[in-house]
């Protein structure tokens, strides 16, 4: 396929909504931040645009490269994934309790990050490859399985956003997959019972799966009363953030930001920048983007050359959707407090580089699904 | 299908090659994926499954959509009040405090910049913030338990930290954990419910025993005032050099400012200390009682004299500035909305400066005149000058004194060891109206009236005195003459100060029981406040029966419940359990000079704004009528007289031939162990001219011996600076 070909199957509206995005982020980055160190007000914009530079050439890749070439890796793929979390028990350093990161002096690497592009690759094609053993609980035993291996792993980091995002990604795969109505529904009723178990009961019986500070968060969001020097403070400045936006936002003016009553401002928290600074206006602005992107991810899956493509395409817009309600929810006080940063807005090398190689994947099914469609159009027509 | 095939043609001129080959290229993979995969077209449940999470999806987005809108559009403005108050905070801008001057104008009290330490501790990294108070204490000469109570004014703080800074800075320091728990303690806030536990883990942390903890800990802060994020004060009015030492050491001492703020200053230095008063922080018990319940903790009130007492009218308005805070609370800048400070009204007093440096100066000249007299011990006193006829105090005055800005701002260990030691004589103490003292020979006048109005004399009534006097098995002397004074009138008897004429008195009330000689006592200002308006007066003791029955009834020894003819003869001299304060002592002599009124002492005169117009006039209570009699009022005015001129008076050695008409009467108290204590009551002129002010000078000199000796002749410097006149050296009349 020459770079023309390539360019006119390219998905355009996807990409003028990822960029759209990217500069979305980028901007909110920067209105965050600008105060945060003196003298340099572009000082994590800066980063972040860097990211961006580098996400979007690793999506280029990614897009030329026919997605086809990556099963034949899976396994190379899983097990890379699960090496480079455990390498982290290793090798990574504490930060605020957990270890994350594999400093590489350049860049912090988070492989629990890369993990949810690899996993999304490696168990669609786990999944397509036993296309017949589909309707059989044991398929669907031990794809579970396979999710929730380096979920756990993640998760005893510990990060519990991270891995509810891996679970999240694997229950997309098995959706889009096609798996049977009745194991979803048994999947479903079995996440309610492990999440009663674990933050009431086994708590009672004196058994502590979560941190006290991860149920508290988790919590938080149901309670309003809660002590405002405490688990509810971020929540409740957010709101404030958010709230005191109004409908056209408070520009510069906005000093929840400025002044750092919003913690985390350019990372988890940015979606209530977007609504302090940019009012409901900007908030609205920002849905659409994301709308037109969900959009654009659901076509590939129909528009997919094969299953696998397909199965890949329904899985990224899953987790996509996920961590837009989650990240947004928190911010807007209607969801628990977890560290899962908003795509493309959230400061952060890692997510953002995984989530342009999630683009750069749907490019590619894009790409394909385009390609096989004139092919067969033409087949049929000769 | 058509458009992709329109553009297929379209495309730029290469109509055989690329897509033939493409063509072929994806034919064949198609076929060979065939194996494996099958198209997505094959599979119709993708498509639903699409539009299931596009449902899943729009719903979502909705969820959001909704929330955004009732957050933002629906309760904005909610939302907008609540970050204006994270955002704004108020600072107390605190008032300057009224200037207190004398009757005359002059300046006694006075606002002075001065360089304030403080600190945030919000801005001190956790881990540091031991070593800060540690180096703190140290650079600024205070005991480390000290600057942490400070650093820690009425904050909350969990135990477990307390407890941990507390054994950091006793290791720091050197001092021990119990010591620097105690002095940050009362500074600390403690939930009333939480103090058994608080108790118990400190105790058990820092190993002190619990008994101690848990009086400490009664001392803490019941209401939480502070926060973290102001500024503690630890110091005020360090000098330039200390300030800038501090700034040289800023980068191990984070958290820790210096700024500029004012003080009391004292342009007369210690003049008038105990009638003035300190200023100070308000203390956690006083924060609890209702005079003060309008003021916050870390407020500055007056700590004792009239800076007390008129404390409302001096300490002004604080103002308040609006300041933008971020998160940390850390200012960024004032923005517009704050009220200026309103400096206090000025307080004028009823006092003279001038009489009260020579009220002063005399006091200590009279404790020269008893050193030289060997009286060794001598190391107090107290003097009195006030205007007979309205109350007003124109000269209070105790020795030893104190610099009133001592407690401004922490007191130094040097100058704790210079007021606290036991030869510091307790310089905080206002002998003129905290101390009593038996009065002696003074009280003699209060018979007199007693006898008179009772009628157990008559002017004219004559006793002997042989020297002694016995009754009842008991002998007691006449103190001045031993070998007697032979036959006196009362008159004589008060000239002479003769005590065998007052035991007969003493002995004629017993037997008319009752207790008319302790009424007629407290009717004449004894026993009970006079009413000054300075605090911390006491009420001195007139005995009666049913005092010495409630006094001793839980005495080993049941006669000391009964009423003797001792008891009697003894208040007759104004020993045994009498006492009286100075102040007593003068209100009793106005009451004489001015014809029996009972004034109120008071010192505050009136409150006036900054340019000088009146406030408020400070009236003190009408006079009150005593009920003594004009005719014995004259008596006893024409006796002291006497004792002051005539040849034989007690006094006549110090007032015989002065050029005004003092009216005066020595004392001599016996205190068990100690040497006699030195008084003079007196009043001149005898008869004031019209317009002319009578004044009533008051002096008692602890362990001074003989009142002619030592008091007398400080009551003459005293009616010297009074009446403008120069009489001469310190010289007294050995007699009594």
């Amino acid at each position: 396929m020459d770079l023309r070909e390539l360019l006119r199957r390219l998905d355009w509206v996807l990409l003028l909504a990822t960029l759209g995005l990217l500069t979305y982020g980028v901007l909110m980055v920067y209105a965050a931040t600008e105060l945060d160190v003196p003298g340099d007000p572009w000082h994590w914009a800066f980063r972040q645009l860097i990211y961006a530079g580098v996400g979007l050439a690793v999506m280029v890749v990614l897009a030329v490269l026919d997605y086809e070439r990556l099963r034949r890796w899976q396994w190379a793929l899983y097990g890379f994934a699960l090496a480079s979390i455990a390498l982290v028990f290793v090798l990574g350093p504490i930060t605020r309790g957990s270890r994350r990161w594999i400093p590489l002096g350049f860049f912090d690497f988070q492989p629990s990050q890369l993990a949810i592009f690899v996993i999304c690759v490696a168990m669609a094609a786990f999944l397509v490859d036993r296309l017949d053993a589909r309707d059989s609980w044991r398929l669907t035993l031990v794809a579970l399985g396979y999710v929730l291996l380096p979920a756990a792993l993640v998760f005893l980091e510990p990060d519990l956003g991270t891995a509810t995002v891996i679970g999240v990604l694997g229950l997309g795969l098995l959706f889009f997959f096609g798996t049977d109505w009745k194991h979803l529904v048994a999947i479903a009723a079995a996440v309610i019972v492990v999440a009663v178990m674990v933050l009431q009961v086994l708590p009672m019986l004196g058994l502590q799966v979560l941190n006290d500070y991860q149920i508290d968060r988790l919590t938080v969001f149901m309670d309003k009363s809660v002590d405002p020097a405490s688990a509810g403070y971020n929540v409740r400045q957010a709101m404030i953030a958010v709230g005191s936006g109004g409908f056209s936002g408070r520009g510069d003016l906005a000093t929840q930001t400025q002044l750092a009553f919003l913690p985390e401002h350019h990372t988890d928290f940015i979606f209530a920048v977007v609504g302090e600074r940019w009012g409901f206006a900007g908030a609205v602005g920002l849905l659409v983007l994301y709308a037109l992107f969900l959009w654009r991810a659901l076509r590939a899956a129909t528009l997919a050359r094969d299953m696998y493509g397909s199965v890949m395409a329904g899985g990224i817009a899953t987790v996509f959707l996920y961590q837009l309600l989650v990240n947004m929810g928190m911010a807007l006080g209607i969801m628990p407090v977890t560290g899962i940063p908003l795509p493309f807005l959230s400061y952060g090398g890692a997510a953002m580089i995984t989530n342009l190689m999630l683009v750069g994947l749907l490019q590619s099914i894009h790409i394909r699904g385009s390609e096989a469609f004139a092919v067969r159009a033409r087949v049929a027509l000769e | 299908m058509s458009r992709r095939r329109g553009r297929w043609q379209h495309g730029a001129g290469l109509p055989t090659s690329s897509p033939l080959l493409g063509r072929k290229d994806s034919a064949f993979r198609v076929q060979r994926l065939g194996r494996r995969d099958r198209p997505v077209t094959e599979l119709p449940s993708v498509g639903r499954r699409v539009l299931i999470l596009a449902g899943v999806a729009v719903l979502v987005f909705s969820v959001l959509l909704f929330r955004l809108w009732f957050l933002q559009i629906l309760s904005g403005q909610q939302y907008v009040a609540a970050a204006n108050d994270n955002r704004l905070r108020s600072v107390k801008l605190e008032a300057r405090r009224g200037l207190i001057m004398d009757r005359e104008g002059k300046i006694l009290v006075t606002n002075k910049p001065s360089l304030v330490v403080g600190i945030r501790p919000m801005d001190v990294p956790q881990d540091d913030l031991a070593g800060v108070i540690v180096e703190l204490s140290s650079v600024l000469r205070m005991p480390p338990g000290e600057v942490l109570a400070r650093a820690l004014r009425s904050m909350e703080i969990p135990t477990e930290r307390l407890a941990d800074l507390v054994a950091e800075v006793a290791r720091g320091s050197g001092e021990a954990t119990g010591a620097v728990l105690k002095a940050a303690l009362p500074s600390v806030y403690v939930a009333e419910e939480d103090r058994a536990d608080v108790t118990a883990q400190l105790s058990e942390t820092l190993s002190v025993s619990e008994e101690k903890v848990a009086g400490w800990v009664e001392k803490a802060v019941h209401k939480r005032t502070g926060y973290a994020y102001d500024l503690a004060i630890i110091k005020k009015g360090i000098s330039k050099r200390l300030a800038i030492d501090l700034r040289e050491r800023a980068p191990s001492l984070p958290g820790v400012e210096v700024r500029k703020g004012f003080e009391r200053g004292y342009p007369q230095g210690t003049l008038a200390a105990h009638l003035l008063g300190t200023v100070g922080q308000i203390t956690a018990e006083q924060l609890e009682e209702d005079t003060w319940r309008r003021r916050r903790s870390g407020d500055v009130i007056g700590q004792g004299g009239v800076e007390y007492t008129y404390d409302e009218w001096l300490r002004g308005t604080d103002g308040t500035a609006k300041v933008e805070v971020d998160s940390l609370g850390r200012p960024k800048k004032t923005v517009p909305g704050g009220e200026l400070p309103q400096t206090g009204d000025s307080l004028v007093l009823t006092i003279d400066q001038r009489i009260q440096k020579a009220a002063e100066q005399a006091l200590v000249r009279a404790l020269e005149q008893a050193h030289r007299e060997d009286f060794w011990s001598a190391n107090g006193g107290a003097a009195v000058v006030m205007d007979a006829a309205n109350g007003e105090i124109i000269a209070l005055a105790s020795y030893p004194t104190f610099e009133p800005g001592v407690w401004s701002g922490g007191i130094s260990d040097e100058e704790h060891d210079k007021y606290f030691t036991a030869s510091a004589n307790k310089p905080f103490f206002d002998r003129a109206i905290q101390a009593s003292y038996p009065a002696a020979s003074t009280f003699k006048v209060v018979d007199a009236i007693a006898a008179l109005e009772s009628g157990v004399i008559t002017p004219y009534t004559t006793f002997p005195c042989e020297g002694d006097f016995t009754t009842h098995g008991l002998t007691w002397k006449c103190w001045v003459h031993p070998d007697g004074h032979g036959r006196l009138d009362l008159t004589g008897a008060i000239a002479q100060s003769c005590d065998v004429y007052f035991y007969n008195i003493g002995l004629a009330f017993y037997g008319r029981k009752g207790t008319e000689l302790a009424d007629w006592s407290r009717r004449l200002g004894l026993g009970k406040k006079t009413g000054i308006d300075v605090p911390g007066e006491i009420e001195g003791l007139v005995p009666t029966p049913e005092w010495r029955r409630e006094r001793f009834a839980d005495s080993s020894d049941p006669t000391d419940v009964l009423w003797k003819p001792g008891n009697s003869v003894n208040l007759a001299i104004g020993q045994g359990d009498l006492g009286v304060t100075p102040l007593q002592m003068a209100v009793t002599y106005a009451a004489i000079a001015n014809g029996g009124q009972i004034v109120t002492p008071h010192a505050g005169l009136r409150v006036v704004d900054a340019s000088g117009q009146t406030v408020q006039e400070l009236r003190a209570p009408e006079p009150r009528r005593s009920g003594a009699s004009q005719q014995s009022i004259k008596v006893v005015q024409a006796a002291l007289r006497q004792a002051a001129a005539s040849p034989v008076g007690t006094s006549v050695g110090v007032f015989g031939g002065y050029p005004v008409a003092v009216c005066g009467k020595t004392g001599t108290g016996e205190v068990f162990g100690k040497d006699d204590y030195a008084w003079y009551a007196s009043f001149a002129p005898q008869q004031p001219a019209e317009g002319e002010k009578q004044y009533v000078v008051v002096v008692l000199i602890e362990e001074g011996g003989h009142g002619g000796s030592t008091a007398a002749p400080a009551a003459r410097l005293i009616y010297d600076a009074l009446f403008d006149l120069q009489s001469g050296d310190f010289s007294g009349a050995p007699t009594d």
